[in-house]
């Protein structure tokens, strides 16, 4: 009678995607750690760890292990914001990228690293990242709601159309503001994408915010369940639609604005790993929130081992490799959306 | 303190220059099965947003178990208060369990306890869904939709159900099924006010019927009552024949008469030529109480 009635309850753990994630982030992390401008054997790999004289295993605990933990936030926070956009907006393709969040927060992004003098201090960048994104979300769903196109493909338009704006803004920032002491070249591949490499004290900090981040998302997933039973309904269960949606959108800017800090431009990954983990796991949020945050950074992960290892030693940018698998993945996700 | 659980006080509402609704007086009991019926764009579904508080009126006033809804939290309402929409808006491939968990849960972390799972499956058993529980909602027909819909309303016990139009589209047997639950629940202390357009069933089911018309409560009584009333046919625009049955009033509408509205059009104008259709007689085991 009892596994009777816990039978949902037990459905997911089936299929033990919490040992499925695991595993899958274990061999991530390691294949992202040993793919780079050299790729080490294991067994090469295993010696050089072992050897503290080893400049190899410096550069892999102070460079490569940083960097890869560091992909995995910043693909866990493009994740959160997307599962959040997609289910605010009750639009299956909104994500950070094609909603133009991304691109506001490059701008800040831009304007901080152009014009250091006007605010001196570490947090100036993030908070300019965060602001452009936060402000950019607000214009592009204000102009869909003017346009009565809020819940369908009108909301991407705009967003399309915004980050298009932005990202001559920022060319245009760029030309005009820069000097020898800033490189436009470093700016250039940041817009296309690609990580940071952080100092470890830097990645603690950035882990602690992704954390926070990750908690403030959590707590939205009952509320964005709920909105998924439609705004009436919605209302009728005691969820302030106007003020839950003006959280969340304020709270998926934020973690947007966290990955553009550090990982500049990564289109796709929010769009991609939320829908897949809706097909495997259905889509109830406060799952879809905490699967789609570890999966969606176990992929960056490896895309961004890829992006190093390719063309040694330079790097592809992680944004266009994102985009590569990421685009045919829109245009199925439009054509399906069309035919609903 | 009053003992009636819904009341509103000259209730106007508009949208734009279009006036909707205009001096809602209600009042209605603990336990009592409302009607409320009417034309298209009567202003039915207006009326039941306005007292579930989704949408706010010009003026007057709304008070739910004494309480002014204008100053009440959305929570407050919530736990008072379930309101069935005309549509399902439901937009993820939720699962029935999933959408019965929602309901039941009241914070983010009861989602995943055993309660919320035991929950949902005890009130599918008692609505009759346990087999439709791990099923799509979307996959489901128009009347499992509805039963879903109507079991998750009530997976929280409120003491009040708006339901709009809850058995539209549902064939006869989906019907008398949905509302039976309704009527039984009131039997328990639930207050229903339950938008419907077909008046058999009205009369047969509720305690009390509405008749809402351009925007103004025109008939307000005892089923019976109402549906024994000929200003109904004028409401309706359609002359009912009433047919007494085991003490039941089962209108049929009038077809070969001519419409309420166009008698009186053509009254006005006094044309001679205007004539009815006779309406054919009756079965003899059926007795006319027109």
């Amino acid at each position: 009678m009892i596994s009777h009635y816990l039978r949902p309850a037990l459905f997911v753990s089936h299929r033990h995607p919490a040992v499925m994630i695991g595993i899958a982030l274990v061999c991530c992390f390691v294949i992202s750690a040993w793919l780079g401008s050299e790729i080490l054997s294991p067994v090469t790999m295993w010696h050089t760890l072992n050897n503290p004289e080893s400049v190899m295993r410096t550069l892999i605990l102070e460079w490569r292990i940083p960097r890869v933990l560091t992909t995995f936030c910043v693909g866990a926070c493009l994740g959160m914001a997307g599962v959040i956009f997609q289910g605010v907006f009750r639009n299956p393709l909104a994500e950070p990228h094609l909603l133009g969040s991304a691109s506001g927060a490059s701008v800040g992004a831009a304007i901080a690293l152009m014009m250091p003098a006007l605010f001196p201090g570490p947090f100036f960048l993030p908070i300019m990242a965060f602001a452009g994104a936060w402000l950019t979300t607000l214009l592009v769903v204000s102009l869909a709601r003017v346009a009565r196109v809020e819940s369908g493909f009108g909301l991407i338009l705009a967003g399309v159309a915004i980050a298009a704006l932005l990202a001559a803004v920022r060319g245009l920032i760029m030309l005009t503001l820069s000097d020898d002491a800033v490189s436009l070249q470093v700016i250039l591949s940041w817009t296309l994408g690609g990580i940071q490499t952080p100092t470890w004290q830097e990645f603690f900090l950035f882990m602690l915010l992704t954390i926070i981040g990750f908690i403030l998302c959590h707590r939205l997933a009952r509320g964005l369940d709920i909105l998924g039973l439609g705004s009436d309904t919605a209302r009728n269960m005691g969820l302030d639609v106007t003020r839950f949606m003006h959280r969340s959108v304020l709270i998926a800017a934020a973690v947007t604005a966290l990955a553009v800090v550090w990982g500049g431009l990564i289109g796709f990954i929010g769009l991609v790993i939320p829908h897949m983990i809706r097909w495997w796991l259905g889509p109830r949020h406060h799952r879809l929130m905490i699967y789609s945050a570890l999966a969606s950074g176990a992929a960056l992960m490896v895309f961004d081992g890829v992006a190093r290892s390719i063309m040694p030693p330079a790097e592809i940018p992680l944004g266009l490799l994102t985009a590569l698998l990421g685009a045919p993945f829109f245009l199925f996700i439009l054509t399906k959306e069309a035919r609903r | 303190m009053s003992t009636h659980i819904i009341e509103s006080r000259k209730i106007h509402a508009s949208a734009g220059q279009k006036l909707l609704l205009t001096d809602i007086n209600l009042s209605v009991p603990q336990g009592q099965f409302v009607a409320l019926v009417g034309p298209n764009g009567a202003g039915k579904s207006t009326l039941l947003k306005l007292l579930s508080g989704l949408v706010y009126a010009d003026s007057g006033e709304i008070t739910l178990s004494g309480s002014n809804i204008a100053r009440m939290k959305p929570a407050e309402i919530s736990a008072l208060l379930s309101y069935l929409p005309q549509r399902s808006e439901i937009y993820w491939n939720y699962r029935v369990s999933d959408i019965l968990e929602i309901h039941s849960a009241t914070d983010s972390l009861s989602l995943t306890t055993a309660h919320a799972v035991f929950s949902a499956y005890d009130h599918a058993k008692a609505f009759d869904i346990e087999q439709l529980i791990e099923r799509q909602f979307k996959t489901l027909s128009g009347g499992e939709q509805a039963r879903v819909l109507l079991a998750a309303c009530l997976i929280s016990s409120p003491s009040i159900l708006l339901a709009d139009e809850p058995a539209a589209a549902l064939d006869v047997s989906h019907q008398l099924q949905l509302l039976k639950i309704i009527k039984d629940r009131t039997s328990d202390g639930l207050t229903a006010i339950v938008v419907m357009h077909d008046l058999n069933l009205a009369t047969r089911f509720a305690d009390r019927i509405i008749v809402l018309n351009n925007g103004k409560i025109q008939m307000d009584g005892a089923s019976r009552e109402v549906s024994l009333s000929p200003a109904l046919d004028h409401h309706f625009d359609v002359y009912f024949q009433r047919l007494s049955h085991e003490q039941q009033t089962i209108l049929v509408p009038d077809f070969h008469s001519a419409r309420p509205a166009d008698e009186l059009a053509s009254t006005s104008k006094s044309t001679p030529e205007s004539s009815l259709i006779p309406s054919p007689p009756l079965p003899e085991t059926l007795l006319s109480v027109r």
